[in-house]
């Protein structure tokens, strides 16, 4: 009986399905086959995820929460089992719809891009491993689930990052992102132990419905101190925070992600700017109630929130490689989302402006995005380098191309009446609302410094004079498979605001909250202008600098001789560098020196001791065979002493 | 603690009486313990062989003293007048005179001297625990082991004779005569 | 003179003769051991006669087969030895390793 119901089964078990075909038999066969496998299998899963929101949003079912099903998978104790389950609420249709959507229009980009790899096949198959395990994250009942689903992305990530495996660079970069968003994710794990002892149970609907007062008195007793459950519950809270802080690359752990962009395009394209990423703020925006209700969480992530938010964008001004300005500018949108989950926390009492302001900017910003990545795998196409320094006057040359580049540009840069004006509006909204002044000042510059370095990297690589031979000469082409998903992506990119708003802000609530919510907001008219006004400022600066007739662009690419405060944001303020000496002296000179002592000398010298023992042995038996009269003797006598000790000797 | 450690250690079984015939005993043990030591003691073998005649005359005194005169008269004609002296024959008749002793590894002296004491203390420990042994009651007839007793038993039919175990022990001796002549004989092959 | 002391002589003289036989390399030496384990073995029989023996007649001849055996075991046992002495030219025990394969 095909329902609702079946059909949501459907959008989990096309991308699993195409990665078993594609990585078992289709991958090696033929190129062409897994794709067309893949860009079948995940458009079903497209279309069946858009029929089931349709389905959703238009009934009124929503916004309830319907459990498609919940099965224990592991029994720890009695009544407190690890189940796998489906849950549909609006947040989990509004990521499976972004998720299915990006994977699909990818999957057709890839075409083109991964044409002539020689691993395509294999491509094709990890990337639809990738789409299934974050089609499982959203859509997970407990915590439990989630955290598999979050190894599992993690998995896809390392092994779509070091894609091509024979580039020592790539190879780095999978490392640091695997290793360093595991370091997160084991906290993270440390969170889940602790809540769920104290809970006694990984559920959300039970984690999102209790009360701190109900634990203030209870105590859990470790032996050295006594801990009252309230407090290990909000230590578990903001240690659940800390797999969202790694795997959606908040400062500190955010170097992983620019040096992510080793991968192909379409992989920074789905999973570093769309969806795995996001899937920190997802996290939280899940557990947004009992994150409300322990203590002073929000207020932490807001602050990391937003300090991501400014750092990132500053960096990003000054970067020449194409990939990396994306990639900070990911990092900026992804701080915008998540202070405006913890800016709802005003005192003791919540708003919830914050939660859907939030919701929404991950809807818009998948998708405008996702474009401007897989533009930017064209622009790289082209001239077969990532730098900026190469491009140049692609504007004639790519029209098709160009158009929807400026129209997601002015997206994140937030001009109406395009998506991103909306969502992040909201934002700025909430900031305001929550009285964080100093944040919401913060997200206002960011705001144009966002615009700042979008229209710096739209007017170098499409105006002015190429910079390339190649481009000058004219062999340029815009490939129909990479193109098309692009046309198809601005149309959200423009549109995804006006039609989203009524939407969200009808539906999109974080649920039941246990702790006072304020109702009465200040209204304030002025904000979007102020912000319009910011972006609009920023886009003249922009424009001066990098396409008016008289800028000078030899001058403004040169990273040389420039002030150090210059040089100081370009090298990213060398977090690379204090990272890899950190490790370096640390981690290998330190730990691993020790690490590879006890290997080398107590492992290795247990058992060469056992090789040595066994081998005196022998030859110890072999000396019974020896011939030799007097041990003989010798062993008669002890045979008799043995004799008295052990058997029925009648001395 | 230590008394009843110290009492564990003495055992309590053990009498030493002091009369006159017990301090023969002493003196005639402490000969023979003395010369057996020196008899595995010393490194030279024939000196070894002499020590052993000595240790074989006091054993025969012990008997002595125990009142086996034939015995310790069997002792003194089979082991001294021939096993001895015809070890002292061997041991002419295989060395060269003047050759080095063979010296023993360290290991192997701590390892047998380790060995025979355990070996002696595990023994004597098991003796302790029985009773009787310290009464000093002597339970032999007068002239138990006298020629005439002894000859009365060797050769006797009856029920308690030896006649049986005497003639079998007669063609041993005959199957030793043998064995050594044939073993001890120069084949063709060992002409040289 | 009770039983227990002319036991622990002959259990003394017993442990000598081992220490004796597995310290020496020379096979007679060996044998000269042997032949002070067969004594104390003797004068084991003779205490128990004389002590508390029910028919020490038949214990003190006992001793006296000990003997007669004692002597033609060694008979043999240098007989062995000499041809031994014949073949390998040395009579350390150590060298002589025919047991071995």
């Amino acid at each position: 009986m095909i329902n609702d119901v079946s059909i949501s089964y459907l959008i989990f078990l096309m991308p699993l399905l195409v990665f078993a075909v594609n990585g078992l038999f289709l991958g090696r066969k033929s190129h062409k086959a897994a794709a067309i496998f893949a860009v079948a299998g995940n458009g079903i899963a497209m279309c069946a995820a858009l029929i089931v929101a349709v389905h959703y949003f238009s009934s009124t079912f929503a916004p309830q929460k319907a459990v498609l099903f919940d099965f224990p998978f592991l029994n720890f104790a009695e009544h407190f089992a690890a189940n796998i389950g489906l849950l549909i609420d609006p947040l989990s249709v509004m990521m499976l719809v972004v998720v299915t959507v990006i994977s699909f229009l990818v999957n057709i980009y890839s075409i083109g891009y991964m044409r002539g790899d020689r691993s395509a096949g294999r491509f094709f198959s990890i990337l639809s491993l990738f789409s299934f395990s974050m089609l499982g994250l959203v859509a997970a009942t407990n915590l439990f689930q989630m955290f598999i689903f979050w190894e599992l992305v993690g998995v896809s990530s390392y092994l779509l990052i070091g894609f091509w495996y024979h580039k020592p660079s790539a190879v780095s970069a999978s490392k640091q992102a695997f290793i360093l968003t595991r370091f997160a994710d084991s906290f993270f794990l440390l969170g889940i132990v602790i809540v769920s002892y104290v809970v006694q149970s990984f559920d959300f609907f039970a984690l999102n419905g209790l009360t701190l007062s109900a634990f203030k008195e209870q105590t859990i007793d470790l032996g050295l101190t006594v801990v009252s459950k309230a407090d290990a519950l909000i230590l578990g809270s903001i240690l659940i925070f800390t797999g969202g802080w790694g795997k959606s690359a908040m400062f500190p752990m955010h170097i992983w992600l620019p040096n992510a962009m080793e991968g192909p395009t379409p992989v920074s394209s789905i999973i570093h700017s769309a969806t795995m990423v996001v899937a920190g703020v997802y996290l939280v925006a899940r557990l947004f109630p009992f994150f409300a209700v322990c203590g002073d969480s929000l207020t932490l992530i807001m602050w990391v929130g937003a300090f991501t938010m400014v750092f990132a964008a500053v960096i990003a001004c000054t970067q020449k490689d194409i990939k990396r300005i994306l990639a900070y500018s990911t990092l900026s949108q992804l701080g915008y989302m998540m202070f405006a989950l913890g800016a709802c926390k005003i005192g003791d009492a919540v708003i919830t402006t914050g939660w859907t302001a939030s919701t929404f900017h991950i809807f818009t910003h998948a998708f405008f995005k996702c474009a401007l990545f897989l533009i930017a795998g064209s622009l790289i196409h082209q001239v077969h380098t990532n730098d900026l320094d190469a491009m140049g006057g692609l504007r004639k040359k790519m029209p098709l191309t160009y158009w929807s580049s400026l129209i997601c540009v002015l997206a994140i840069a937030g001009i109406p009446p395009f998506s991103g004006f909306f969502s992040k509006d909201e934002i700025i909204l909430a900031a305001f609302q929550g009285h964080h002044y100093v944040v919401f000042g913060l997200a206002i510059l960011t705001s144009g410094l966002t615009t700042f370095y979008m229209f710096r990297l739209f007017f170098l690589a499409f105006h002015g004079t190429p910079r390339c031979k190649s481009v000058a000469e004219g062999h340029v082409h815009e490939d129909f498979f990479m193109t098309l998903p692009i046309v198809i992506l601005a149309v959200p990119a423009l549109l995804s605001g006006i039609l989203g708003k009524g939407l969200f802000e009808q539906y999109f609530v974080p649920g039941r909250l246990r702790v006072p919510q304020l109702v009465m907001l200040p209204h304030a008219e002025w904000i979007p202008y102020v912000a319009v006004a910011v972006a609009a400022i920023a886009l003249l600066i922009a424009w001066f600098f990098y396409a008016s007739p008289k800028a000078k662009i030899e001058r403004a690419l040169d990273a040389t001789n420039r002030s150090s405060i210059y040089k100081v944001i370009y090298h990213k303020f060398y977090f690379d560098e204090m990272y890899y000496a950190v490790v370096r002296q640390f981690v290998i000179g330190g730990i691993a020196r020790v690490a590879r002592f006890i290997q080398d000398y107590i492992i290795e010298g247990i058992l060469a001791f056992c090789v040595w023992f066994i081998h005196k042995l022998g030859d110890l038996v072999r000396y019974a065979q020896g011939g030799n009269l007097s041990f003989y003797l010798g062993t008669l006598i002890v045979g008799v002493i043995l004799w008295r000790f052990l058997g029925q000797l009648p001395l | 603690m230590i008394q009843n450690l110290l009492a564990g250690l003495i055992p309590q079984n053990i009498a030493f009486p002091l009369g006159g015939m017990d301090l023969a005993f002493y003196a005639v043990a402490f000969i023979i313990l003395v010369t057996a030591v020196c008899t595995v003691a010393v490194k030279n073998i024939l000196q070894s062989a002499v020590f052993l005649i000595f240790s074989f005359v006091a054993t025969a005194i012990l008997y002595l003293l125990l009142h086996a005169e034939f015995t310790a008269l069997a002792q003194v004609m089979v082991y001294v007048g021939g096993v001895v002296i015809f070890v002292v024959f061997t041991i002419l008749l295989t060395s060269r005179l003047g050759e080095d002793a063979f010296s023993v590894k360290i290991p192997r002296i701590f390892a047998a001297f380790a060995l025979s004491i355990i070996f002696v203390l595990v023994m004597v420990k098991c003796l302790l625990p029985i009773e009787g042994l310290s009464s000093g009651a002597v339970a032999a007839p007068e002239g138990y082991a006298s020629l005439k007793a002894f000859a009365f038993r060797l050769l006797g039919y009856g029920e308690d004779g030896f006649v049986i175990p005497f003639e079998v022990v007669s063609i041993l001796l005959l199957m030793t005569l043998i064995c050594a002549i044939t073993i001890a004989r120069k084949g063709k092959e060992d002409e040289e | 003179m009770t039983l227990m002391n002319c036991l622990i002589l002959a259990f003394l003289l017993f442990g000598i003769g081992v220490w004796g036989l597995m310290r020496r390399r020379h096979l007679i030496g060996m044998l000269i051991s042997i032949e002070l384990m067969l004594n104390a073995a003797n004068i084991n029989f003779i205490s128990f006669a004389y002590f508390s023996a029910k028919d020490s007649t038949a214990g003190a001849l006992f001793s006296i087969f000990v003997i007669a055996v004692t002597a033609c075991e060694m008979a043999i046992a240098l007989a062995i030895i000499v041809s031994m002495y014949r073949r390998y030219k040395s009579l350390d025990v150590e060298q002589l390793r025919d047991l071995h394969d």
